[in-house]
């Protein structure tokens, strides 16, 4: 029986799940083994922040600051940016930069960091005590922009003191890109004007205050002036118009970065602590070193400074008061309306304009045009991870108290709110290069809670008190950030509790063994007395944090019953002990919901519309938050019937196509990866090739075969995988592509392994009887998948395991995790066999696709060691490996590794613990007494085609061809891959089959080298014909050894026979080379 | 001619006789012409079901001689399709004898069962019958409900039955219930008997509810002494419309059965363990574009059917006697 049990292991796991990481992972660090997993265990070690608070707690506060400036900050490098070696530092590569580059008389100096390697300096006599971290720097990328914040490890002396300065996220400035506004025949970006209320009065205005009107002429989008003119342009607020398409729905505008200096005062990336952290140094000379874990940045000055959050920052009413006393009031008579949809810049490129359709009362709004008109939301990771800021400019003409009103939307977070932290830089601060700060303690707690509708408040956290903030003549920046507020004290709480009945579970597991027996009587309050009477104190205590929650948030919703429902649990558990044995599976259950609750609420979303900067008035005169009913009911009907008439195929199209000049692109994606593309056309492609038209459309998946039959087919179609591409191309249903110009210069672009499944191998006999052979590519490889191993470096290194790099240490491993009740994940059928032959050097085909390989010994050995995982090793031959693998009953498994995304998002709670590394390898030993070893993956490639079609014109045929190179090329799918980050957020990675663009994938160092590790040894499967047979007839074999215990090698040759008779008879069928099939070779 | 048909339009009373002056067909356009109203209504579902049913229909045929890829231009080959179907396709017995055995206990058996739930709901009291009824339809009303016997049997550990008989001790592995050609059948065979009782349950419901009242009376009169005599010499002949209906669409479902093999053990099944015509040919026409002889397959398919469909209305025609 190979069920998976509970261990001790499993319960240190469960210990383990509760870790909450930061937001991203940290992988092995460079050495020259790409692929140890010490670094990850190290970090199992290293205590938290409250524990190192605990064991500093009678040090005292610093005294006085210590500035490391750019220029001390450069001795540790030698003039060319070597490194001296001084303290481990790596970096051969630093720069001294200035800033703005190349500008006369800039006076920003900083030293250029790699997004890897470490860097160390000297802190000579430092006086004993606590101390804040201050870095000033500024966001640089290294050749194309990455969208992930930048990420560096802290150490003091050498060590990293607690697990959260692993994680020191310092984020990057966006702004808008200019670009995508639209723009008039002149180039100048196009406005339009609302008032202060918010309504729209002009929809289109140029720069010139020209009224202008929108139509589409030479069936391109023009605006042409109205003759009206704009008298009186400051009594409007002017915003940007974004991009049009040919319906007049805007679209999401891309994102730059800004190289803007920042300021970053170490915090708890996860958000747990609200002040700043603290570090600990001891008398006398120190050392501090900066470890790169994603990308790159000048530093231009590191502070260690005392600071005492309770000391020094005001509370509400001392703010106020501090202000009053130097004599500011409330302003008078000040409005002014800010559409959120425009912020002056945010933190990540998730945080973009959306379209809001849901409150016909949102600004802007119409039931036939998509606006943009809301920002932040609700999907994604859209604002909602702590860390993420919006910022806003507020220009005023006064000094004084304002008040904020926000309309927002909290929808998600059922029962629970979401809490921003609001952040104010005054004129004078800018000034000064000060970045924002919390004007008072109050303001990291800004509440909002949940509705399903919109809302309108002044900014306030959850009281009565509504908060004014001062704002200097002149220009003031306001920021929301998303931060934790007072259910940072909460999680913390819950998490605490979740430890410690963690620990209990593992006294109880102790007692009872890995499989409880219900009927028996434990006696555990005779043996565990403490643990006993533990549960009924935890059960107590997360009554009490639900009830809190409760009062906090004013309503239950099920966001507080998993609390109780545990608490319940716990209660019947203490108060009968015979309920323990019982209930033990039901535990361990709980114990994970709890880990997916507390990662739950550390998520904060919002969706805001506008803010409104007014003169204080509290919680009076707000503006309407929800659209009264006929609002509603006529928006929703004009909206009902714009949908009759509004052509959604066109995806944000800006030229309406030339029927008779124009390529038809089918995707089967996704909405939003389609408008990616869309609009990736129509900025780069559409722009330099304007010979022809795009026609970009969206279709069900399938819809393809049915239209080539029926002569509508598109030109140009993506996603199809190889069988299907070798399938039409052998019934001349697709174009060769490899005589079209500038075929060759994209070939080395991607991996020989990704051309191998779409090209198709031909063998005829000509008239003489010779042999003759062609190859002819007929797609593109545009994303590819293959096998990585992925595994949990806290099991594997709790059971003293090294990571397998060949078989026969997955052997060992294996057999040390069965006897821990876990199990290994192995692909199953023809992806698990094809492994093993091609790693031991085998084919699947022989004679050049004329017969199947399944006779041969290689084939034959690869299908018996395949089966023995599977029938000697007991290993799982279906499972849900996302699943297991959280739980860590699967710790270690093969599987495609665009399963990292699926991982990354769906199993936070492991996040850091795992990684993937190239497969195990086969081993041959040598004649020489060498050992060789074989890391060979299988690659499948999803391609692009190009329909035949003998209509088509050459100069279309070209089009559609340089259409088809663009899509492919390094450029577009690293743009492609960068705007889906974009969209769904950092860990969501396309494996686009181009490796450069690759590169550019927000991928950590060492998870770049493992990929391309893998990469270069990846192998294709040839297409031939009749292909489809063999994953049929090898299940039928590996079913019928798995279930009836046959004899591996004969179950596979009994088979042979019927897949060569297939593979000829398909063969003839197109006229190819052929072996003919002896009905007696099987049998002698 | 034309004094004759002159008469014979003014007629108020027609006869539908056959006539000696014209042929039948100059006849029936005659009558056509004069009927041409309603030939109009008729029209559109007549044109829809020529367009859709009749003319693939014949396509298929017609196609069965062919070899034809659907996307070069077809190439004639005589009955070399046929012959290749009977003497050299071994799969193609396979299948027959697969979808024998399941139309032979999935026809029937569905059939005596549906009439039984039907006749044991048409005695419950409306409310609940209408309650009962629901519950009987309802695996036909959400389209691929039958996959909850997939989550029941998967071949997982964590599946409900697995993990069942793992707990219990009966077994120390879990079984790949879809994937183990000795359990595969009986699997598919539940299945789809759970999945029949569909229209032609309904259909028998309905039935039941329109038989006249009166005529048990009569019945009663005339010497009927119990409930058996009751339902075989009035409710059924009663309701041989209905009986007849969903004889066919008995016939027809269970020799279309394959659909839901698919979904639950995989395409083909373990060892072609349930392979049937109906997959036979989704084989052909769909992963090897082999139309031509997809299409002889089915027109065997629909032979098969016709003759089964005779059959059973030679069948029905003994009931009441």
């Amino acid at each position: 029986m190979v069920r998976s049990k509970r261990t001790k292991i499993m319960a240190f796991l469960l210990a383990v799940l509760t870790v909450f990481a930061p937001g991203t992972a940290a992988m092995a660090q460079e050495s020259d083994d790409a692929y140890e997993s010490a670094t990850l265990s190290e970090l199992l070690q290293i205590s938290r922040y409250e524990e190192y608070l605990i064991e500093h707690q009678g040090a005292k506060r610093g005294e006085e600051s210590y500035i490391l400036t750019a220029e001390e900050l450069y001795t540790v490098f030698s003039e060319d940016g070597e490194t001296n070696g001084k303290l481990n530092t790596d970096i051969t590569n630093a720069e001294w930069k200035t800033w703005p580059e190349g500008a006369e008389g800039s006076d920003i100096q900083g030293v250029y960091l790699p997004s890897s390697g470490i860097v160390g300096w000297n802190l000579p006599d430092v006086k004993e005590g606590m101390y804040a971290l201050k870095l000033k720097y500024i966001p640089v990328s290294e050749e194309t922009s990455k969208t992930t914040s930048i990420e560096r490890t802290f150490y003091i002396n050498e060590t990293v003191p607690y697990y959260e300065a692993r994680y020191l996220t310092l984020s990057k400035v966006w702004v808008d890109d200019e670009d995508s506004y639209q723009k008039d025949s002149n180039g100048n970006i196009i406005y339009r004007y609302m008032d202060d209320k918010g309504e729209l009065v002009y929809e289109y205005v140029d720069k010139d205050g020209n009224v202008l009107e929108r139509t589409i002429e030479n069936r391109a989008l023009t605006f042409k002036k109205t003759g009206e003119t704009v008298s009186d342009t400051d009594k409007y607020q002017k915003y940007p118009v974004f991009a049009n398409d040919i319906d007049g729905n805007e679209s999401k505008p891309s994102k730059i970065m800004v190289n803007e200096l920042c300021t970053y005062v170490a915090t708890d990336a996860s958000g747990y602590h609200i002040e700043p952290l603290q570090f600990y140094f001891s008398e006398g000379d120190n050392t501090i070193q900066l470890e790169a874990q994603r990308e790159a940045m000048v530093l231009v000055e590191v502070e260690l400074f005392p600071y005492d959050y309770e000391a020094e920052e005001f509370t509400y009413d001392e703010y106020i008061k501090h202000w009053e006393d130097q004599g500011a009031s409330d302003v008078a008579d000040f409005y002014l309306k800010l559409q959120a949809e425009y912020p002056t810049a945010t933190s990540e490129t998730t945080l973009y304009p959306l379209a809001d359709r849901t409150s016909a009362i949102s600004e802007p709004q119409s039931p036939y045009i998509q606006y943009l008109n809301a920002i932040g939301g609700d999907g994604g990771d859209k604002w909602q991870s702590v860390g993420q800021w919006i910022r806003y400019t507020v220009s005023v003409e006064e000094s004084g108290f304002y008040e904020i009103v926000l309309r927002y939307r909290q929808s998600v977070n059922e029962g629970a709110y979401s809490t921003r932290v609001l952040k104010v830089a005054t004129q004078s601060m800018i000034n000064e290069g000060i970045a924002t700060s919390i004007p008072f303690k109050e303001a990291s707690y800004l509440r909002f809670n949940y509705e399903d509708t919109w809302q309108t408040s002044v900014v306030n956290s959850g009281t009565d008190v509504t908060y004014k903030v001062y704002l200097e003549e002149g220009m003031n920046y306001i920021e929301f950030e998303a931060g934790l507020g007072d259910m940072a004290e909460i999680l913390l709480d819950v998490t605490d509790s979740l430890n410690t009945i963690n620990d209990i579970y593992i006294k109880f597991l102790m007692i009872t063994g890995s499989d409880p027996d219900k009927y028996r009587d434990y006696d555990f309050y005779s043996i565990v007395p403490e643990e006993v009477d533990q549960l009924l104190v935890q059960a107590e205590k997360l009554y009490d944090l639900a009830d809190k929650l409760q009062a906090q948030v004013g309503s239950g919703g099920s966001y507080t019953a998993t609390l109780r429902t545990v608490a319940q649990l716990l209660e019947r558990m203490g108060k009968n002990e015979h309920n323990i044995a019982s209930n033990l599976e039901n535990l361990k259950e709980n114990l994970g919901t709890i880990g997916t609750w507390i990662q739950n609420g550390a998520k904060q979303p919002l969706e805001l519309d506008y803010l409104i900067v007014r003169t204080p008035e509290g919680n009076k005169n707000l503006p309407k938050d929800n659209a009264n009913f006929w609002q509603s009911l006529w928006f929703e009907i004009c909206q009902f019937f714009r949908s009759f008439v509004a052509d959604y195929s066109q995806l944000g199209a800006t030229v309406v196509s030339d029927p008779d000049n124009r390529i038809v692109v089918w995707t089967t994606l996704g909405r939003d990866q389609a408008q990616v593309l869309r609009s990736l056309i129509n900025s780069d492609f559409a722009k330099n090739n304007t010979e022809a038209n795009v026609d970009l459309k969206l279709v069900a998946g399938g819809a393809l075969l049915p239209s080539v039959l029926a002569g509508v087919g598109p030109d140009v179609s993506h996603g199809h995988g190889s069988g299907d591409v070798i399938n039409w191309a052998i019934r001349s249903a697709v174009q060769p592509l490899d005589d079209f110009e500038g075929f060759d210069e994209l070939y080395d672009d991607f991996t020989p392994a990704s051309w191998i499944p779409v090209t198709l191998y031909s063998l005829k006999y000509n008239e003489k009887g010779e042999e003759v052979r062609s190859e002819t590519v007929y797609g593109l490889p545009e994303a590819l998948d293959f096998p990585m191993m992925f595994y949990r470096a806290d099991v594997l290194n709790e059971l003293g395991l090294a990571v397998p790099k060949t078989w026969e240490e997955m052997e060992t491993v294996m057999d040390t995790l069965s006897e821990n009740n876990m199990q290994i994940a192995i692909p199953t059928y023809l992806g698990g066999h094809d492994i093993f032959l091609y790693q031991m050097g085998g084919d699947r085909y022989i004679m050049d696709g004329r017969k199947i390989s399944y006779e041969t010994d290689t084939a034959l050995e690869a299908f018996a060691y395949l089966m023995a995982f599977f029938t000697d090793h007991g290993q799982p031959k279906q499972y849900d490996f996302v699943n297991r693998f959280r739980t860590g009953e699967i710790p270690l498994g093969i599987i495609g590794y665009s399963t990292y995304t699926q991982l990354s998002l769906f199993a936070t709670e492991i996040q850091g613990l795992w990684e993937f590394v190239p497969l195990p390898g086969w081993q041959t030993y040598n004649d020489d007494g060498t050992v060789s070893v074989n890391n060979t993956a299988i690659g499948t490639t999803t391609a692009i085609i190009m329909l035949a079609n003998e209509e088509r014109s050459e100069h279309l045929t070209n089009f559609a061809w340089k259409f088809m190179k663009w899509y492919v090329s390094e450029n577009t799918q690293a743009d492609y891959a960068n705007e889906l980050t974009a969209l769904f957020g950092s860990e969501y990675k396309y494996h686009t089959a181009n490796k450069a663009a690759l590169e550019s994938l927000s991928w950590t160092t060492s998870e770049y080298n493992n990929l391309m590790a893998q990469i270069d040894e990846l192998s294709g499967i040839r297409e031939y014909p009749g292909g489809y047979i063999i994953s049929r007839y090898l299940k039928f074999a590996f079913d019928e050894v798995y279930n009836d215990g046959a004899e591996p090698e004969k179950a596979l040759r009994d088979y042979v026979r019927d897949i060569n008779t297939e593979i000829t008879r398909k063969r003839k069928e197109f006229g190819l080379a052929v072996e003919e099939v002896s009905f007696v070779e099987n049998y002698n | 001619m034309s004094a004759k048909v002159k008469t014979h339009s003014n007629d108020e009373v027609k006869k539908p006789v056959a006539r000696k002056d014209l042929s039948k067909a100059a006849w029936t356009w005659k009558e056509m012409k004069k009927n041409w109203v309603a030939y109009a209504m008729l029209a559109p579902y007549y044109i829809v079901f020529l367009l859709f049913t009749i003319v693939p229909v014949i396509v298929s045929l017609v196609l069965s001689f062919f070899e034809f890829n659907m996307i070069e231009p077809p190439v004639w080959v005589g009955i070399d399709n046929y012959t290749r179907l009977f003497l050299a396709d071994d799969l193609f017995v396979t299948a027959c004898k697969n979808t024998l055995i399941f139309a032979s206990i999935i026809g029937p058996v569905s059939y005596i069962l549906s009439f039984c739930v039907a006749w044991f709901i048409n005695e419950l009291g409306p409310k609940l019958r209408a309650v009962v009824t629901l519950i009987f339809y309802a695996p036909n009303i959400g389209g691929s409900v039958y996959l909850i016997w997939k989550t029941l049997f998967s071949s997982d550990s964590y599946g409900y039955v697995n993990g069942m008989l793992l707990d219990l001790g009966v077994i120390t592995k879990a079984i790949s219930f879809f994937e183990d050609a000795k359990y595969i059948m009986p699997l598919c065979i539940v299945v789809a008997l759970w999945l029949s009782l569909g229209t032609s349950f309904l259909n028998f419901i309905a039935g039941l509810q329109c038989v006249d009242r009166s005529l048990y009376e009569a019945g009663a009169v005339d010497g009927i002494s119990n409930r058996w005599q009751e339902l075989w010499y009035i409710t059924l002949p009663y309701m041989k419309p209905q009986l007849l209906l969903s004889a066919v669409l008995a016939i027809t479902q269970s020799f279309g059965f394959g659909q839901v093999v698919n979904d639950l053990c995989g395409n083909p099944s373990t060892d072609y363990a349930a392979w049937t015509i109906m997959h036979h040919l989704d084989d052909y026409g769909g992963a090897r574009f082999e139309i031509g002889y997809a299409s002889a397959i089915a027109t065997i398919l629909f032979i098969v059917m016709i003759g089964a469909n005779q059959l059973v209305k030679k069948l029905l025609s003994k009931v009441g006697q």
